[in-house]
């Protein structure tokens, strides 16, 4: 419940305080986001299976993020940024409809 | 295989297996392991300042993300669509104008035949008539051609309309450009055309056919392809002269890029008239017709 709330709070403190990303880093927000996305059902699929683990969450959501915005930076630089970028999201997005598919079938036993 | 591991018959997709069978990381699994072989619970608190930090990261990153990236479509379309009302409001009072024109026309019309009823000038007035067919500012019907010339079609597909349009500086050899528009009419001239006008714009003394940017214009008005030029003229000869002058093979060239062009003979045709024609400057030079008429018939510039 705490950290749902210190979700919530950071989703009103980038609302307001609109921080100005650099010119140079927007390429890699969505990336970005979608690897927070995917170490966040995992965390809850965790605590769902009663295996959870902060430092684990923390490590993988600072590792995810960084491992992806290398990955699409790394094909930028090679020339195939969008095919590189395009499997990342293939590979998160199903790791994500996994994790929710698992998180359905404890919450709602179907 | 070695006798020692178990091979599944699906050993070689461990990548997709494993992603789609595993996508809680194992990370969890061992920390549970270790931390019931320790004697605790497996799952630590929700409560840790760390994870609060990080929870509070995540929100702000994924609201920053979605204002940040919001906003650079927004801009762009906002100035595309200022510029694009811009045009039209432009263009609309250009019509309104050019309906005032052909309206006032209509009245300086009437006002020239009464006066030419009471003076029984029935002379000036069918030179007034032969000259105003002449000079192209009323519409003209008769026996000619229409010559169709369209951009090539690879590149018509690939045109775009969403992306931004920008001013090629490359010469596109699939595209009909103002100067094969200028090679086509003085063919039709050279052929023995009488009245010519392309898409609906009558080509008169004054007309001028350029190019800004990457639209073809006949006296300010941009044309969109396909280009039809309809001219006046005996369509057997017309034709003919006009496959044998620079304007015919100038068209046959152009069929080697794909342009295409394609001319047809009809019975009747008609050309529109361009009653914005206007002299500021020339005066007429003085002749036996002018001389004869009373001074107050004069044409007025």
């Amino acid at each position: 419940m705490i950290p749902a709330l210190g979700l919530l709070v950071g989703l009103a403190v980038g609302l307001f305080l609109h921080p100005a990303v650099p010119l140079a880093l927007q390429p890699y927000l969505p990336i970005a986001v979608i690897a927070a996305l995917d170490t966040v059902f995992g965390g809850v699929r965790a605590v769902l299976d009663g295996i959870f683990n902060d430092k684990v969450f923390v490590v993988s959501f600072l590792s995810n993020v960084v491992v992806a915005a290398f990955i699409v930076f790394l094909g930028d630089q090679l020339g195939v940024g969008s095919q590189l970028s395009t499997g990342v999201v293939v590979v998160l997005g199903i790791r994500i409809f996994s994790n929710v598919a698992s998180i359905r079938r404890h919450l709602f036993r179907a | 295989m070695s006798a020692g591991q178990a091979g599944r018959p699906d050993a070689s997709m461990t990548l997709i297996t494993e992603m789609m069978q595993r996508p809680l990381d194992p990370g969890y699994a061992a920390a549970a392991e270790s931390r019931q072989r320790s004697g605790l619970a497996p799952a630590t608190g929700h409560r840790s300042p760390l994870l609060v930090l990080v929870a509070v990261l995540i929100g702000a990153l994924l609201t920053t993300s979605a204002m940040a990236l919001r906003v650079p479509a927004t801009g762009a379309n906002t100035i595309k669509s200022d510029l694009v009302r811009r045009i039209e409001a432009s263009r609309a009072h250009a019509d309104g104008q050019t309906r005032l024109i052909a309206q006032l026309q209509l009245e300086i019309n009437a006002a020239q035949a009464a006066a030419f009823g009471q003076q029984s000038q029935t002379g000036l007035a069918a030179e007034l008539s032969r000259l105003e067919l002449a000079a192209g500012t009323v519409p003209v019907t008769g026996p000619g051609l229409v010559l169709t010339v369209d951009d090539a079609p690879s590149r018509v597909d690939r045109n775009n309309p969403d992306v931004g349009a920008q001013t090629s500086k490359e010469f596109d050899s699939g595209k009909v450009y103002d100067r094969d528009l200028h090679a086509i009419v003085n063919g039709l001239w050279e052929a023995g055309a009488e009245a010519i006008s392309i898409n609906g714009h009558r080509l008169t003394a004054r007309s001028a056919i350029r190019a800004a940017g990457e639209a073809i214009l006949v006296d300010f008005r941009p044309l969109t392809r396909p280009y039809v030029i309809t001219a006046i003229g005996e369509p057997g000869s017309v034709s003919v002269e006009f496959a044998d002058n620079d304007g015919g093979s100038h068209l046959h060239l152009l069929a080697n890029y794909n342009i295409r062009g394609d001319i047809q003979e009809r019975d009747s045709v008609s050309v529109p008239g361009e009653p914005t024609l206007s002299l500021q400057k020339a005066q007429p030079v003085p002749s036996a017709v002018t001389k004869s008429a009373p001074a107050t018939l004069r044409a007025p510039p």
